[in-house]
């Protein structure tokens, strides 16, 4: 009993640890008299040597990952503040937003090289996501375009209910990474 | 001195109403290793090998220890040996190892998995098998009661009933305290407060985000009341938190079961999330002696008086259900033509658990309407 409350603190102090005896908690909650309800998704855009930009569906990128999803994926590895905005959500309750600052401060000092990793940038990440583009438009090599890079921007949508419908009324970037590609036999 | 042993008497009496029989066990494991095999539980993490070892975030446990994701050649072993380990499960070969390595390569694969950075809560599918193995979940029914001579009746010194009760209440307080520590978080954002939306907030988030528009949603998005979604958030608080306590009678606990039945029909019409597989988690505390469930199974089980045939079923089964699961897919969603699809997959879901409702309604009508009406 006392090992399950010790594993209970570590999840919600420092961070969730796999297996363990949790489930999720769905903390965030939507007050009434704002009446929008807002969240943050990444829109992926990859840059042609053409000069043309395609737009890339984020599950289509991810469509090989399988067993988890796609958005938290995303935010782990293209975003280059995401442990900082979680901390900072701004929809949260007072009590959570303190729990959720107390546990940053924790993954910083427990964590500090994976806190502060920056994984879009690295090499690997760079060949893949290229390749990755490559098998996502097979026709574009034999149509002289490269990739050159890809940018992952990520907006906090608004919406808001109204009587036919969900509808987004505003969009408002709060983020953005750009990942330099280097595909095999070719120079961006 | 009086405290405890009040609360040595509460936790006896707690224990005495989780007793069963080794058959209704044995019943019950040939159901979830059938349920493991046919649904695809068992993860095949093939996929990662081909991701950058930049993409290795690995939550804190047995994934921790790795330098990166593996190479596919252990991926690929790890899938067979789980899938082997649930074949053996199901015929009862060495039932108790069988289980822990089940849960344990299970557990093992799946937080490879979630080195992605996001973790899925399954720890009460897989945790299953892990205190199970401690029952006597393999005690008839089984390979080992042939190897015994004990043909599907267990001998009495192969049994320890109590310790199958004690296992039986680690496993309902186990899933107590994973609910409570969901009902907690949300007590303390404030989902109770009348300001808040929290149901609503979600169901609206998976709709315009997730792009969750299956089974009901779309006529849940034209409730207005404001009660209505305030309820919801009501009872799910309610019922995650009182979760834990339930653990201490079996009686309670079936009653917390109908209202998780009624959460995960809620949950799979709004945010459309699937989580039929938990159903067969509360199945293990259903009484299974006498039912058609345990004719069928003792006729199967005659299987396991003939060595020859039992490894071959184990490896033509191990040899399917690894191919299935490379493909994958399931063998579930071979039969029903839905492979690579999630809408009928969903309706699937949606089958199961709304069976699942009625069963719990019929338990609930027949259980305290005579008490009510006597009354």
């Amino acid at each position: 009993m006392l090992l399950f409350v010790a594993a209970f603190f570590f999840t919600f102090l420092v961070a969730e640890p796999y297996p363990s005896l949790t489930m999720p908690g769905f903390a965030r909650v939507y007050h009434v008299q704002d009446s929008v309800f807002s969240f943050e998704e990444p829109t992926v855009l990859v840059q042609w040597n053409s000069g043309s930009t395609s737009r890339l569906d984020q599950h289509d990128l991810l469509s090989t990952v399988r067993l988890t999803g796609a958005t938290a994926v995303m935010k782990n590895i293209f975003s280059s503040n995401h442990y900082r905005r979680t901390s900072v959500d701004t929809s949260s309750t007072s009590a959570i937003q303190q729990l959720k600052r107390l546990r940053l401060s924790a993954q910083e000092w427990l964590m500090a090289d994976r806190t502060r990793r920056v994984r879009y940038s690295e090499p690997s990440t760079a060949a893949w996501l290229a390749t990755r583009i490559l098998t996502l438009y097979p026709d574009s090599i034999k149509a002289g375009r490269i990739p050159v890079s890809a940018s992952v921007l990520w907006h906090q949508r608004e919406f808001v209910r109204r009587n036919n419908g969900i509808h987004m009324v505003s969009e408002r970037q709060t983020d953005s990474v750009r990942i330099m590609l280097t595909t095999r036999g070719s120079r961006p | 001195m009086r405290i405890r042993e009040a609360y040595i008497r509460f936790l006896a009496s707690s224990l005495a109403t989780y007793s069963t029989t080794a058959e209704s066990l044995a019943v019950f494991r040939v159901l979830f290793s059938l349920h493991v095999l046919l649904f695809g539980i068992i993860p095949d993490i093939s996929f990662v090998a081909d991701l950058p070892d930049s993409f290795f975030t690995p939550p804190f446990g047995f994934a921790y220890l790795l330098p990166g994701f593996p190479s596919p050649l252990l991926c690929m072993l790890l899938h067979v040996a789980t899938v082997m380990a649930a074949v053996a499960m199901l015929v009862g070969y060495r039932t108790r190892l069988s289980s822990l390595a089940f849960s344990l390569l299970c557990l093992f694969s799946y937080a490879i998995a979630y080195s992605l950075g996001k973790i899925n809560h399954n720890t009460m599918y897989l945790l299953l098998p892990l205190v199970f193995a401690f029952t006597d979940w393999g005690a008839c029914y089984s390979v080992d009661a042939a190897r015994r001579g004990a043909s599907h009746h267990p001998s009495s010194e192969t049994l320890n009933s109590v310790r199958s009760a004690a296992a039986l209440f680690c496993y309902a307080f186990a899933i107590g305290w994973m609910f409570f520590t969901a009902g907690i978080q949300k007590a303390v954002a404030g989902w109770c407060d009348f300001s808040s939306q929290a149901t609503l907030g979600w169901f609206i988030q998976y709709q315009a985000g997730e792009q969750a528009h299956q089974l009901l949603s779309p006529w849940l998005s034209t409730i207005r009341s404001s009660v209505f979604w305030e309820l919801a958030d009501w009872f799910t608080v309610g019922f995650e938190i009182l979760f834990c306590c339930a653990a201490f009678r079996r009686q309670w606990m079936l009653l917390a079961f109908c209202c998780a039945i009624l959460f995960h029909n809620m949950v799979l019409h709004t945010l459309n999330i699937d989580s039929s597989g938990f159903m067969i988690c509360y199945l293990a505390f259903a009484r299974w002696d006498g039912t058609m469930a345990q004719r069928w199974v003792e006729r199967l089980a005659q299987i396991v008086n003939h060595r020859w045939l039992t490894l071959s079923f184990s490896v033509v089964l191990v040899g399917i259900v690894t191919t299935v699961g490379i493909m994958g897919t399931s063998i579930i969603d071979l039969v029903t033509f839905t492979a690579g699809s999630s809408k009928p997959s969903l309706l699937r879901s949606a089958i199961i658990e709304a069976v699942a409702l009625l069963l719990a309604l019929r338990f609930l009508i027949r259980t305290y309407v005579p008490a009510i009406l006597r009354r």
